[in-house]
């Protein structure tokens, strides 16, 4: 979500443009990209929805007449209350989250949440599914899914700390083309300060083409790569001895029985079951350490590489374990896997270490069943080189925000739970889903969506549409017609961002900015709280949801002082300054010196997190990267490791299917919005084109511009074929953004697996409900229609 | 009093911003352009076409001569937003840059912004050119700044 500047002439908006210079010693300016100077249209969109909408011809088939809000809301209340009578108010699905803020998220969903909560019906938007990769090697390697601080490695970064960067890694992740603002700007300017940019990828995308060195590797493929990387690392003796020895689990012994960390309380009597025993290799004994204490006592040595039987029981020092994992990822026999020299792997290790401060920028890139694994990967990286530990080294994860702006996120507890506790249900997507065909565990029988396109976004469309489908009610706010408005019974008008009350975190640059009204909504359109204050009236909640958006903002704020990343940003003096700095600094700090996470209490309870507060100590038990993690160690996933995607994979019959399927982000569309703009549709490429490497497309007798049919075994779309070298040969890319009736046939979602992979033989899946996305872990072949 | 824009061509990553800044700024319709960003690639005609092609050899190494690269340009109905800059304000591709890439200014000031913004590039052995049919095809007072340093796929 970016600021925009909106002008107004005699009561209109007649455009947006980037809003000047920020609060920032630097001077910096606000950004804006493509779509932040088209956005403005949106408002006057013919597709925007202005009134509300009854549906009356099929679900799905996108006839709807105007009707009015009394008669909305009666209709849509009589339904609700059938659906929470019969089968309970966890029969009513929501869907509110939205990505990267839409302009019409109202408070980002936490208005949606408070009714969603208060109803007690069940969130289908977010389960342990989508953009789970990042949040695992977090939960794991740290301790802490979300833990925002100055000093925490991962989260809570400023994009403009890649400044203070040597050697810059983006791995998984094109932000020239999806980070124009906050990332891009930074790691451009970064390189002309002299910092080299290397981008690891599947294809060759517009950040390929501005790194300096590019290394294609295979989809799927990124953990191998990473872990021979590592093996080079230790091989070469690159490793930051100081910084693991201190900072990870690497002295602790692991018993080999059952590969638990070796307890004081294991071989002392009455011992303490929370102290890490490792081997003292100058008085040749085992000694024990309590969590969260760094130093080891003077005089001693630890033995990263001991293998001592200790009171009977056989253990290895969990260094010594990961350098024998890490035996069998060679740099030659990566090759194979990666289709990276091993000459190339070598050479990337070494400059990654030797140029440091480096820094690995990774965002969402892994859609595969190993995309956890792959990140753990980077974050071993990142520790054995010490980057991690750098001011200007680090691993980041940008998209989930700067760590001054995220207290809005976990703080609106009150709000979102003005009774206390969490009401709602998150069940795993493949419950919605049996819900919806069987009724167990529950029954799925209404939904309520909003400032989402779920439909269209999420893998395995026909699912969705068959859920849509059975329901008795589906109710969608919006703002234009999309492919998830087709399926509503109630379409009921949303107010855009330049039509009401709302914060804006500046992404990525901790700043917050007053979003206030520019223009009356247009035709009918009414604004998140009035929408919710009629919904609730309908089940009896009336008296949660007076407030007006304004007021909605004011309390948030209110919620938000306790946290001092951003107190004393208030309403009072947003309206008088409109975009505030939050308290953190502008540049990374030392690690070493300053910081402290934030004790997120409530996130604290639901995942059993160690409050930290001192630099570089961190939320897991040990209060170490747990780069071995004793949790999954029975499931033989305590390291990163590298396990082959799943359809792409070797047991994948690929004889009827020799191709990668993808949906690629075009740059200029944001999710599935301004595909209906003439301007960006025509810069696009005017319709879905599907491509194809002009090799595959040779093979199959493939023209440009023919009509082709790229399907699997679950679906298939329709489109022309556009032959290009941005994809490499093998894979095969239909564009994520446009809508179903752009497509000659079918749509991008068909082809995809949904994330709830039953068949899967995962053991994280099975062991711990971890469900991976594998958006490009699909094959596909293309033919001439 | 010699205005000019100077494009970093090192800093530009081919968005488009400054072309639909300037045209939805300017109002022009939507098949109207004053600038536009050319694609150095493929001569396709889509954007972000890459030149070269990709090598998979016959054990799977991926390599490839690939390349891609952007120059925005300026037709010569572009005014440099007088009406803006008499105004004290930026013209609207500049102002809208999110890398910061282009600079708007008065060559004949030495103190100007892009004079020395320029003079820096130029001592830091950036090479500063117009194009080949500057004042036809493309504006008399648009400058590219730009350095070829090592590339390098697989």
């Amino acid at each position: 979500m970016c600021t925009l500047k909106t002008i107004i002439a005699d009561g209109k908006i007649i455009r947006t443009e980037q809003m000047g210079t920020l609060p920032e010693p630097e001077g910096d300016r606000s950004g804006i990209c493509q779509k932040g100077i088209m956005a403005y249209r949106l408002v006057n969109n013919p597709n925007r929805i202005l009134y509300p909408m009854k549906r009356v011809g099929k679900r799905g088939e996108g006839k709807f007449e105007r009707i009015t809000w009394q008669q909305a809301i009666d209709e849509i209340g009589v339904k609700l209350r059938e659906v929470i009578d019969k089968y309970g108010p966890e029969a009513v699905g929501f869907f509110t989250i939205c990505c990267g803020g839409a302009p019409v998220s109202g408070l980002f969903g936490v208005i949606g949440s408070r009714y969603m909560n208060l109803l007690g019906g069940s969130s289908i938007g977010a389960s342990n599914s989508v953009d789970v990769g990042e949040c695992y090697s977090t939960l794991i390697d740290f301790g802490a899914p979300h833990i925002w601080s100055p000093t925490h490695p991962t989260f809570g970064y400023d994009p403009s700390f890649l400044l203070q960067s040597n050697y810059i890694v983006s791995w998984m992740s094109n932000p020239m083309s999806t980070r124009p603002v906050g990332v891009s700007r930074y790691m451009l300017q970064a390189r002309e300060k002299g910092a080299k940019l290397v981008q690891v990828g599947l294809w060759y995308d517009q950040t390929a083409a501005k790194a300096d060195w590019f290394i294609p590797v295979r989809g799927g493929s990124d953990a191998a790569l990473a872990l021979a990387m590592a093996h080079v690392i230790v091989e070469e003796n690159l490793v930051d001895w100081d910084f693991m020895t201190k900072h990870t689990v690497a002295p602790f012994l692991v018993r080999s029985d059952n590969g638990l960390f070796l307890r004081e309380s294991d071989v002392v009597n009455g011992g303490d079951a929370k102290k890490y025993v490792w081997w003292d290799a100058v008085s040749k004994s085992a000694k024990s350490i309590a969590g969260h204490v760094l130093e080891f006592p003077q005089g001693t040595l630890p033995d990263l590489l001991a293998a001592p039987t200790v009171k009977g029981i056989a253990c290895k020092a969990a260094f010594l374990k990961l350098k024998e994992q890490l035996a069998e990822y060679t740099p030659e026999s990566q090759e194979k896997i990666t289709g990276v020299k091993a000459s190339t792997c070598r050479e990337f290790a070494r400059e990654y270490v030797q140029n440091r401060p480096s820094t690995i920028w990774h965002m969402w890139g892994a859609r595969y069943q190993g995309s956890g694994r792959s990140c753990r990967a980077l974050v071993l990286l990142s520790a054995l080189s010490g980057n991690l530990g750098l001011r200007g080294g680090r691993i980041a994860n940008p998209s989930y925000g700067s760590y001054g702006t995220w207290p809005f996120y976990w703080l609106a507890d009150n709000i979102m739970y003005p009774e206390g506790a969490p009401g709602a249900k998150w069940p795993l997507w493949r419950d919605v889903l049996s819900g919806a065909r069987t009724g167990q565990p529950f029954p799925m029988k209404a939904t309520i969506s909003g400032w989402t396109n779920f439909v269209h976004a999420l893998p395995s469309r026909q699912d969705w549409e068959e859920l849509l489908d059975g329901t008795d009610l589906n109710v969608n706010i919006e703002i234009r017609m999309t492919d998830t408005s087709m399926w509503a019974d109630y379409i009921l008008p949303d107010a855009m961002c330049f039509e009401k009350y709302d914060l804006i975190m500046y992404p990525q640059a901790n700043q917050i900015t007053l979003q206030e009204p520019a223009v009356q909504p247009h035709g009918e359109c009414k604004t998140t709280a009035e929408i919710y204050r009629l919904l609730a009236k309908e089940v009896g909640l009336e008296k949660y949801f007076e407030k007006n958006d304004e007021e909605w903002v004011g309390e948030w704020l209110d919620e938000i002082q306790k946290d001092p990343a951003v107190a004393g940003i208030t309403l009072e003096r947003l309206k008088k300054e409109k975009t505030i700095r939050t308290n953190v600094p502008r540049r990374i700090p030392d690690p070493y010196e300053e910081g402290g996470l934030y004790p997120y209490t409530q996130m604290a309870q639901w995942y059993d997190v160690d409050i930290v507060t001192r630099p570089m100590d961190f939320p897991s038990k040990s209060g170490r990267v747990e780069f071995y993690y004793e949790g999954y160690a029975d499931v033989g996933e305590a390291m990163a490791r590298h396990v082959e995607p799943f359809m792409l994979g070797p047991k994948a019959d690929r004889t009827k299917y020799p191709l990668q399927y993808v949906s690629a982000r075009h740059r200029f569309f944001m999710q599935t919005q301004f595909t209906d703009d003439p301007v960006l549709l025509e810069l696009s490429g005017k319709e879905p084109l599907l491509c194809i490497n002009p090799k595959d497309a040779a093979a199959r007798g493939i023209k440009e511009g023919d009509v082709c049919e790229v399907f699997n075994d679950r679906g298939s779309a329709t489109a022309k074929a556009h032959l290009t070298e941005i994809f490499p040969p093998g894979v095969v890319n239909l564009w994520f953004g446009y809508r179903k009736h752009q497509h000659i046939a079918g749509s991008q979602g068909y082809l995809q697996r949904p994330h709830a992979v039953e068949e899967s033989d995962d053991n994280l899946t099975k062991r711990a409900g971890w469900e991976w996305d594998m958006l490009w872990d699909n094959f596909a072949e293309v033919r001439k229609v | 009093m010699k205005p000019a824009i100077v494009t970093n061509l090192r800093l530009c990553f081919g968005c488009w911003t400054c072309a639909l800044g300037c045209q939805q700024g300017k109002k022009l319709a939507d098949d109207k352009w004053i600038m536009k960003i050319n694609n150095v690639g493929h001569s396709s005609g889509q954007i972000d076409e890459p030149a070269g092609s990709w090598q998979v050899s016959a054990d799977g190494i991926r390599s490839g001569d690939l390349k891609l690269s952007w120059v925005p340009v300026a037709f010569p109905t572009c005014n440099l937003c007088k009406e803006r800059t008499d105004r004290g304000l930026e013209p609207y591709c500049t102002y809208n840059c999110p890398s910061q890439a282009r600079i708007y200014g008065d060559l004949d000031d030495p103190s100007s912004k892009i004079s020395i913004v320029m003079k820096g590039l130029r001592d830091a052995g950036y090479r500063i050119y117009q194009l080949p049919d500057a004042g036809d095809k493309t504006h008399v007072a648009m400058y590219y700044a730009d350095k070829e340093t090592p590339r390098r796929i697989g």
